[in-house]
C-alpha cells in the first residue's frame, strides 16, 4: 500500500503551519492563485457516500450526484475547518448550488464564485484576468494579506511541474507495477494535496514502484469523475489498465505550461481558457473526440469507459456524437451512469467486464 | 444566395403567401366577431388579436421555409441579441419557439424519441431533444425549417444552449458565435459587460461576413429602437393583467408572446403590440374577464407546460383561478429600461447580461415577491421543469422562503416544459386541488 496521506490529515498540517484552508467545488480554477493567498485547496466532488437527506429538501431529484451530495455535505458541517468555499461556473447545476449558498444558505464562511470564460480570444482572457483580479481580492479580504505576485508565479511553476509529473506517470504507467485502484488512490490526492507535495509523492512512486504493470488490456478513463471506488477494483478483476485518464477530475485539468507569459494573471487565466477540450467548458464534440483519439493513440488505449453521475447534461450533449466518432476511428466506448456511491452496482459491474472481456 | 430563391422567395412569402395568410386572419377574424356570447366558457371572449397573432407566426415559419438560398438565415437562443441580425437581413429561427410549437401542437414527444433513439439522454432539455429530433428528419408542425448559415447562441439563458449549439454546428458545419454572459451572482461588474461588449462586436464581423454585407448603423439604431418599442409594449400588455379582474391572463401571454421572442426588432411586431395593448385598454373599460368570475389570482414560475397549457388554463378558469403573472413572460418585458438604441451594441451588452436566467436565485425571489405584489396574486405556481436546471434550482427555498417570510403560499409542481412523459395529472390536479382548498382558507 503506498503511504498517502489523508485529507483530514492534511488539512490539519496546512492549519498548524498557519495556512488556511479553501473548500473548492468543481471543476476548472486557479489553484495557484489560491495558493498564493495561502489557501489549500481541498476539493469536494461529492463526496461519494454522503447522505444527500438534508440536500433533498433544497434540490430537485433531477440535480445530480455531485452537486446533491456537495450541498448535503456542506449542510452537515462538512466544511467546518474550512477558511472559504469556491464555487467554480462548471456547469448549470453548480451555478444552482453557488447562487443558493450565497443566497439562501449561508454556509457560515464565506463562499466565493468564479466564472469560466466559455469564449475564445481576447475578449476572454481579459475578462479572465479581471476576473481573477475579483476572486484575488476576495482572498485578500478574507486572508487580510495582500497578493504576494512573486508567490503567484511560484505556485504556477509549481503546478506546472505537477502536471508534468503527472504526464510521465501517464506515459510510464506500462512500467508501473501498481494496480488501478492503488494509481487512482493515489492520482485522487491531487484534489487534496498541495502540487509540490504531489509532485513528490508522484516521483517517488515511479522511483520505487518499477515492474510490469499488471493488467494487460489498455483503456482510458473518462467522464465526470472515476467513482466510484469499486470501478477500478472491477477493472483490476478483468485484466484491464487503465493507460490514460480523460476525465473532468484529472486528465481534463492538465492545462498547458504557458511558460511564455511573465505575468502570473495572464499565465493563471491562458492555462485556465487553454485546457483540453471538456464538455463543461462547451467544447465541440468533434474537438473531445479529436482529442480522445489523440489521446488513446499516444497511449496504446483500445477502448473509453466513460463513467458520468445521473443528470450530467453537459456529458449526455456530448457523448453520442464523441461515441460515434471514437467507434468510427476504432476506439471502443462504454459508458456508465454511477452514483456516488462506494461499490458499484452489480448491473454496472458486469456491463464493464463483460465490456472488457470483448477487447 | 441564388437568384432562383430570391424570385421564389418573394412569389411564396411576400406575395402569394402573404396574401393568403391575410385572407386566413380575416376570416378568422370574422368568425370571433359572430360567436355566440358565452361560448369559450369558462373564459371570457377570445382577444380579437389572435388571427393577427396566427398571421405574424405562420407568415415567420413561411418565411423560414423560403429562407435557405434567399436570405441569409440565423438559428439563435431564446435569449440571444439578435437585433444586428435583423439589420442585416436574417431570417432568425428559434429553435426554443419551435419547441413550444411543437410542444403545444403535442409532436415534440415523438421528436424527443427520435433524438433518443440517436442516443440523447431523456436527462437532457427536452426542447434540445425536441430539435434534434427535427433536424435529424422528424416532420414538424410548421413544414421545414431553414437550413442555419450561421448560429448564435448566448448563454445568459443556460450552459445547456452552449452544449446544444455546438452539438448543431458539428452538424450543420456552419459557424458557430458564441456570446459568453458570465452569470450574476450578483450586480454586473464593469469587465463582465466588456467582455460581452467586444463578442458582440466580434460577432457583428462575422455576422457580416456571413451575409456578406456590412451592419449599416442606421439599421441598426432602427432595430435597436424598434426592439425596445416592442419590449416596452409587451411590459404594458402583461401589467394590464394587474387590473381586477385581469383582461388577460398568463396562459393568453404564453401565446401571444411569440413575436416579442422571435421578431424584435421588427416595425409588425410593435404594431401587434400596440393593437393587442389597445384592445386590453377597452376590455378593461368594459370589465372584459379572461376569467369571468374571477376570484383567485395566481403568479406563475418558469416555462409553460405547453403540452398542457389548455388544460391547465381550463381546470383553473373552472375554479375562477386567474393566471395572472410569470416570470416567465414578463422576462421579455423588463428590460426595456436599459434598452438605448442610441448606443444599440453597448446597452446589448447590459440588456443580455440581466434575463432573469442570469441572475442569482436571490434575485429571482425578489423578482417573485414584486410581481406577487404589483398584481396582487393569492399564491404562487412553481413549475418545477425537469428540464430546465437553471430556472428550478432554487425553487425549493424559494417555496419556503416565499411562505414563511413573506406570507406567499406557493406550490411547487413537478413536470417539464415538453415531455409529457414526466407529466402526472392525477397528481398535478390533486396537488392543485389541495392547494385552492388551502387559499380558500
Ligand atoms: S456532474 Fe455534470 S451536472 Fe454535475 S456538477 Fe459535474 S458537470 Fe455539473
Ligand atoms: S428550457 Fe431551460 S435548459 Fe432548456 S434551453 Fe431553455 S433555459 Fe435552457
Amino acid at each position: 500500500m503506498l503511504d498517502i496521506p489523508s485529507r483530514r490529515q492534511v488539512m490539519e498540517e496546512q492549519h498548524q503551519a498557519g495556512g488556511r484552508v479553501a473548500a473548492v467545488f468543481p471543476i476548472h480554477y486557479p489553484r495557484a492563485l489560491l495558493q498564493a493567498h495561502g489557501f489549500l485547496p481541498i476539493e469536494v466532488w461529492g463526496p461519494p457516500g454522503t447522505d444527500v437527506g438534508e440536500a433533498d429538501a433544497h434540490l430537485q431529484s433531477y440535480v445530480c450526484d455531485i452537486v446533491r451530495r456537495g450541498l448535503g455535505f456542506v449542510l452537515a458541517g462538512g466544511l467546518r475547518d474550512c477558511d472559504c468555499l469556491l464555487v467554480p461556473h462548471g456547469c448549470d447545476s453548480l451555478q444552482g448550488l453557488g447562487s443558493i449558498l450565497l443566497d439562501f444558505h449561508h454556509p457560515g464562511l464565506p463562499v466565493l464564485t468564479f466564472y469560466l470564460a466559455r469564449g475564445e480570444g481576447p475578449a476572454a482572457l481579459d475578462f479572465t484576468v479581471a476576473e481573477l483580479a475579483g476572486l484575488s481580492q476576495a482572498l485578500a479580504d478574507i486572508s487580510g494579506r495582500p497578493l504576494d505576485e512573486q508567490a503567484w508565479n511560484r505556485h504556477l511553476e509549481i503546478e506546472v511541474a505537477a502536471e508534468a509529473a503527472l504526464a510521465r506517470l501517464w506515459r510510464e504507467r506500462r512500467q508501473l507495477e501498481l494496480d488501478n485502484a492503488e494509481l487512482y488512490r493515489l492520482l485522487r490526492c491531487r484534489n487534496y494535496l498541495a502540487a509540490d507535495r504531489f509532485r513528490e509523492l508522484l516521483d517517488k512512486v515511479l522511483d520505487r514502484h518499477r515492474g510490469a504493470a499488471p493488467g494487460q488490456k489498455a483503456i482510458l478513463l473518462g467522464g465526470i469523475v472515476a467513482e466510484p471506488v469499486g470501478l477500478l477494483e472491477v477493472i483490476d478483476r478483468a485484466g484491464g489498465l487503465v493507460v490514460g485518464d480523460a476525465g473532468c477530475n484529472l486528465g481534463r485539468r492538465l492545462y498547458r505550461a504557458v511558460d511564455d507569459e511573465p505575468d502570473p494573471a495572464r499565465r493563471q487565466a491562458r492555462r485556465l481558457l487553454g485546457g483540453p477540450p471538456d464538455a463543461t467548458r462547451g467544447a465541440a464534440p468533434s474537438r473531445i473526440a479529436e482529442h480522445l483519439l489523440e489521446q488513446a493513440a499516444g497511449s496504446g488505449a483500445r477502448a473509453l469507459v466513460v463513467t458520468n453521475p445521473k443528470f450530467c447534461e453537459p456529458e449526455l450533449f456530448v457523448l453520442p456524437e464523441v461515441t460515434r466518432l471514437l467507434e468510427a476511428a476504432g476506439l471502443r466506448v462504454l459508458v456508465l451512469e454511477l452514483e456516488l456511491s462506494r461499490d458499484l452496482p452489480a448491473a454496472a459491474a458486469n456491463r464493464l467486464e463483460a465490456f472488457l472481456e470483448t477487447l | 444566395m441564388s437568384l432562383l430563391a430570391k424570385l421564389r422567395y418573394q412569389f411564396m412569402v411576400k406575395g402569394v403567401g402573404a396574401a393568403l395568410l391575410r385572407l386566413e386572419r380575416w376570416r378568422s377574424a370574422r368568425r370571433l366577431r359572430t360567436r355566440p356570447p358565452g361560448r369559450d366558457a369558462p373564459f371570457g371572449p377570445p382577444l380579437a388579436t389572435s388571427p393577427w397573432l396566427k398571421q405574424l407566426i405562420a407568415g415567420h415559419y413561411l418565411s423560414g421555409r423560403y429562407s435557405t438560398g434567399a436570405r441569409p438565415v440565423a438559428w439563435v437562443t431564446s435569449g440571444g441579441p439578435v437585433e444586428f441580425l435583423v439589420a442585416l437581413g436574417y431570417h432568425v429561427h428559434y429553435p426554443e419557439n419551435h419547441g413550444a410549437v411543437c410542444g403545444i401542437r403535442r409532436v415534440a414527444e415523438r421528436l424527443c424519441e427520435r433524438a433518443e433513439d440517436a442516443g440523447y439522454g431523456r436527462d437532457i432539455c427536452s426542447y434540445a431533444r425536441t430539435d434534434f429530433g427535427t433536424v435529424l428528419g422528424g416532420a414538424t408542425p410548421v413544414g421545414r425549417l431553414p437550413r442555419p448559415d450561421l448560429l448564435l447562441c448566448c448563454n445568459n439563458i443556460c450552459q445547456t444552449v452552449l452544449h446544444w449549439y455546438r452539438v448543431l454546428a458539428d452538424h450543420y458545419r456552419v459557424p458557430l458565435l458564441l456570446i459568453d454572459t458570465p452569470f450574476l451572482y450578483r450586480q454586473a461588474h464593469d469587465h463582465e459587460v466588456e467582455y460581452v461588449k467586444r463578442q458582440l462586436d466580434q460577432a457583428v464581423v462575422v455576422a457580416e461576413r456571413v451575409a456578406g454585407r456590412s451592419l449599416a448603423p442606421s439599421r441598426l439604431e432602427q432595430a435597436a429602437r424598434l426592439s425596445k418599442e416592442a419590449v416596452e409594449l409587451w411590459a404594458r400588455v402583461l401589467a394590464a393583467a394587474r387590473a381586477r379582474p385581469a383582461p388577460i391572463s398568463a396562459f393568453d401571454a404564453f401565446i401571444h408572446m411569440a413575436p416579442i421572442v422571435e421578431m424584435r426588432g421588427e416595425r409588425f411586431t410593435v404594431e401587434y403590440y400596440r393593437a393587442l395593448l389597445d384592445e386590453l385598454e377597452r376590455r378593461r373599460q368594459q370589465g372584459i374577464a379572461a376569467v369571468p368570475g374571477e376570484s383567485k389570482r395566481l403568479l406563475w414560475d418558469n416555462l409553460p407546460i405547453w403540452y398542457r397549457v389548455r388544460w391547465l388554463a381550463t381546470w383553473l378558469a373552472e375554479r375562477g383561478v386567474a393566471l395572472v403573472a410569470s416570470t416567465y413572460t414578463h422576462a421579455w418585458g423588463e428590460l426595456a429600461p436599459l434598452m438605448d438604441s442610441r448606443r444599440p451594441l453597448e446597452s446589448a451588452a447590459r440588456v443580455y447580461l440581466h434575463p432573469i436566467l442570469n441572475r442569482s436565485t436571490g434575485d429571482k425571489l425578489r423578482t417573485i415577491q414584486q410581481l406577487a405584489g404589483d398584481y396582487s396574486v393569492d399564491g404562487v405556481l412553481l413549475h418545477s421543469d425537469r428540464s430546465c436546471k437553471p430556472y428550478s434550482v432554487g425553487q425549493l427555498d424559494q417555496q419556503k422562503l416565499l411562505g414563511r417570510k413573506l406570507g406567499i403560499p406557493a406550490l411547487v409542481m413537478e413536470a417539464d416544459h415538453n415531455d409529457p412523459r414526466v407529466f402526472s395529472e392525477a397528481q398535478t390536479e390533486a396537488r392543485l386541488q389541495a392547494f385552492l382548498e388551502m387559499l380558500a382558507g
